[in-house]
């Protein structure tokens, strides 16, 4: 009885966690645009200077800057 | 110009540009760096290097990234009015200001990653951050470095000129998505209560009643606290609408979805209080959770696409005015009559207007459907909505823009008629269906009487189970699903109703120009093709003139050919030693040459005094759409041709159309004529168009589809785009649809069964908690599941090869 008491009460404060996370997503806009966050992660941090499309295509990356 | 040299390729070693990726055409620009093909793509090349972000070419690919970006500096000058430029800000105070742009080019990979960077390329430019799904850049400036007029010009630099927007747009947007938020709040809480409370559920169902009353009361208190905020906020819309509904006496569908969600919460907080049965809050937390999905479906809608456009925005919203030979960039609504404007070309006249230049070319595609350019010299007559070619051209208005021909039609037309809609066949539904589950509700309590604990669980067990939960989602879900098969056939739907008028129709009427045919002005060679030199000497020197015959022959040649002589009907050029001669028939025959008799030649060529051939004009049909119009009419569908050119190209169309069928020269007029008529006879009319001179009749039909090659660009007002590459598929379109609609009847006839069974046990009595438990999800699921699955299989991808 008590064990179960126990884990309700754990059950509910992680799920209740769970659940004020995503109202807070939510409020701040972070399912408006589903789209475009899953494509900008591919990208690299890095901003090189002048790489062109040459190398590119010869390397398939590029390591010249 | 020192570095650049003009490279005349050669067959094989044709270059590839640099910037775009695509084969760079005869007129190609050789720097240190590579090719470009053109100067709009080694002038967007530049600007990324300066700013080190050649990495743009690093990211996404090549194929997409072709843009050829043309505008001018004063394009964008009105941008720094104070009432225009507040359209675009979104949030302002002294440090900084929010911007919000709609760049219809934004579509790729490449895209995003330019756009996220515009910080890069103007100090006042602090954060930017590109939208895809709505096509929007977010841009945030500091108002003291940086103006929205520069960041507008420099997004159109980059080839991503921003639209203008209209004044409600941007509340609309904000609209829209709190709805959308609050949308996935409701839907978020009313889930966390459901598989909680089901927790709670299940352990009592599998003890059996042996639960230990202390870890009963325990669970049942954490029931009713869990269950208060889906009654309060999660089920809220249902309260709104059927209150809304009531009190205009009306009954829509969400009266006996209110009604059913209330009565399973109030029969259960009185059970549990009173000690007298468990409560059925798990299913009425699922309930609600289902009933949010369904709503999610429904409000399905495409964020980047706009249905809803009038003869406006067409039109330019500014307007170059010279006035004591200043020019300066006005409001459309600014220009009066006796204002000079100055049209170029690919723009759109504004107003009704007198030509006082020297002259030009204007076509009226826009207006009329005829795509090919009309000469105009000065004194001639121009309408708006006219769009200019070749020449820029100077103009008197003679009237407002407000008052021009296209705008009174526009206003005869008055708003759109009256469609038998899905809600209203749904509301009728509704009414039924509540008049029915009180009666069986009331007549079921007084068999019960005078027990008046049995009439009641019984009174309120027929109405928990009378709930159309499952008939609410069948539709939405179907539909839905429907809409998104469709979208990526390109096929993109206003809302989810839409497939349900679709499925009605019984007649279409075809614009031709842009619809059945491509848009543009096609010229094919006659006779054997000519050495590649020879064929581009004749494109330079036909890049030399303005005519638009002679542009459409220089297609994507722009490099114009030396000492060019343009007569009446014929020019006369040199390039890559050849002396060119094109001209019509008649002037080369004066010549002295004697030319082919090609029916529809439009222009035939001579070079070094010998005679090479002709070309003929035509807009060719659309692949596979003369396919299409056959099934529709096997279909036992009426196909209709209404065009607004002439009947040159009858012949054309005949495999497809019967004489009778086809109408030409008809004015926007005649074509909401011809549709009314259609109606009047019994007809549910599908109107297919895509310009302006449709737009009056895709506003008398039942379901108006507007055909585009280039999402970007201006539609009339509809409840369906397609690309240009999906025109093809209407008849498709319209089976699709139907089946569809079949499967939503199948699937009141599925959840008819269930709430049948249901029904059974309520009046029986024996509708305990956990066969209501087991009941609800099962005839969602059921449903939920029939739908998804008709609208994926008949909208796979093989049905649309």
């Amino acid at each position: 009885m008590g064990i179960v008491l126990l884990l309700v009460i754990c059950s509910l404060i992680i799920s209740g966690g769970f659940l004020l996370a995503f109202l807070w997503a939510t409020r701040t806009g972070q399912y408006d645009d589903m789209a475009t966050p899953a494509i900008r992660m591919i990208y690299d941090d890095t901003t090189a200077t002048h790489r062109s499309r040459s190398d590119k295509e010869h390397h398939g990356y590029d390591d010249t800057l | 110009m020192t570095e650049r040299t003009i490279i005349e390729h050669q067959h094989s070693t044709r270059a590839v540009c640099l910037h775009c990726g695509e084969e760079c055409g005869a007129r190609s620009i050789s720097t240190p760096d590579g090719a470009f093909c053109c100067t709009g793509c080694e002038a967007v090349y530049r600007i990324l290097s300066e700013h080190n972000l050649c990495d743009y070419y690093v990211v996404g690919d090549e194929s997409t990234r072709h843009r050829r970006p043309s505008f001018r500096r004063d394009d964008y000058a009105l941008l720094d009015q104070s009432d225009v430029k507040t359209r675009y800000i979104e949030y302002a105070d002294d440090e900084r200001e929010n911007l919000r742009f709609d760049v219809p080019n934004l579509h790729c990979v490449s895209c995003i990653w330019l756009l996220d960077r515009l910080h890069e390329f103007d100090p006042g430019i602090l954060v930017s951050t590109a939208d895809m799904s709505r096509r929007q850049v977010a841009v945030r400036i500091h108002p003291q470095i940086t103006t929205v007029r520069n960041v507008a010009e420099l997004l159109a630099q980059l080839g991503y000129p921003p639209v203008v927007r209209a004044e409600s747009s941007h509340h609309e947007d904000q609209q829209r998505q709190q709805e959308r938020r609050s949308l996935y709040l409701r839907m978020g809480v009313a889930g966390f209560a459901a598989g909680n409370i089901m927790l709670f559920g299940i352990s009592k169902y599998l003890a059996g009643g042996a639960l230990p009353p202390s870890l009963s009361l325990l669970f049942n208190i954490l029931s009713i606290t869990l269950a208060t905020p889906v009654v309060v906020f999660s089920a809220s819309p249902w309260w709104r609408s059927a209150w809304g509904a009531v009190s205009h006496r009306r009954i829509n569908l969400d009266v006996p979805v209110a009604l059913g969600i209330a009565a399973i919460f109030l029969r259960s907080l009185v059970d549990i209080i009173l000690g007298t049965g468990d409560g059925y809050l798990d299913s009425f937390a699922g309930l609600v959770f289902f009933l949010l999905i369904g709503r999610l479906f429904q409000t399905k809608a495409y964020d980047s696409i706009s249905f809803d456009r009038t003869y406006r925005s067409f039109f330019p919203m500014y307007v170059r005015r010279e006035r004591h030979s200043a020019v300066t960039t006005v409001p459309i609504d600014d220009i009066v009559p006796g204002d000079t404007m100055i049209v170029r070309h690919g723009e759109v006249i504004a107003a009704d207007s007198v030509v006082i230049s020297r002259g030009g070319y204007v076509d009226y595609s826009f207006v009329t459907g005829e795509s090919a350019p009309v000469e105009c010299v000065e004194g001639t007559y121009v309408y708006a909505g006219a769009r200019v070619t070749g020449r820029a051209i100077r103009c008197t208005a003679t009237a407002a823009a407000a008052r021009s021909y296209l705008a009174t039609l526009w206003e005869q037309s008055g708003s759109s008629v009256p469609r038998s809609s899905l809600l209203r066949l749904s509301d009728r539904f509704a009414s039924v269906f509540t008049a029915l589950a009180l009666t069986i509700a009331i007549g079921g309590a007084v068999l019960y009487l005078p027990d008046v604990t049995a009439a009641l669980d019984v009174f309120t067990a027929v109405l928990i189970i009378a709930c159309p939960c499952a008939l609410t989602l069948a539709a939405p879900i179907t539909l839905g699903t429907a809409m998104g098969q469709l979208g990526r056939q390109k096929i993109w739907l206003k809302n989810t109703a839409t497939v349900v008028q679709l499925a009605g129709v019984d007649a279409v009427v075809f614009d031709k120009t842009g619809t059945l045919t491509y848009g543009d002005l096609v010229l094919t060679r006659q006779g054997d093709p000519l050495p590649d030199d020879v064929e581009l000497a004749i494109r330079r020197v036909a890049a030399s003139s303005s005519h638009p015959v002679s542009r459409a022959l220089a297609a994507d040649m722009s490099e114009p050919a030396d000492d060019v002589e343009e007569g009446q009907q014929a020019i006369r050029g040199h390039a890559l030693g050849y002396d060119v001669i094109l001209g019509s028939a008649d002037a080369l025959r004066h010549q002295g040459y004697t030319t082919d008799e090609v029916p529809r030649a439009i222009v035939h060529a001579a070079v070094n005094g010998e005679y090479v051939g002709c070309w003929t004009a035509q807009s060719a049909m659309r692949a596979r759409m003369d396919v299409s119009i056959q099934r529709l009419r096997s279909d036992g569908i009426v196909t209709m041709l209404a065009s607004g050119d002439t009947d040159r190209e009858a012949e054309l169309f005949a495999s497809a159309f019967e004489q009778s069928e086809m109408i030409f020269s008809a004015s926007p007029d005649t074509k909401q004529h011809l549709v009314s008529t259609l109606r009047a006879d019994g007809h549910h009319v599908l109107m297919m168009g895509d310009g302006l001179n449709d737009a009056l009749a895709m506003s008398a039909a039942d379901v108006a589809v507007a055909v585009t090659d280039a999402t970007a660009t201006l539609v009339p007002a509809c409840d369906v785009i397609v690309d240009g590459d999906s025109a093809h598929h209407i008849d498709k379109i319209i089976r699709y649809s139907q089946t569809m609609k079949k499967f939503i009847f199948i699937n009141l006839g599925v959840s008819v069964v269930y709430n049948t069974l249901g029904l059974t046990m309520a009046v029986s009595g024996i509708l305990t908690p956990l066969a209501a438990a087991i009941l609800m999800p099962v005839s969602n699921l059921t449903v939920i599941g029939i739908g998804v699955a008709a609208a994926r299989w008949y909208g796979r991808r093989s049905v649309w090869e």
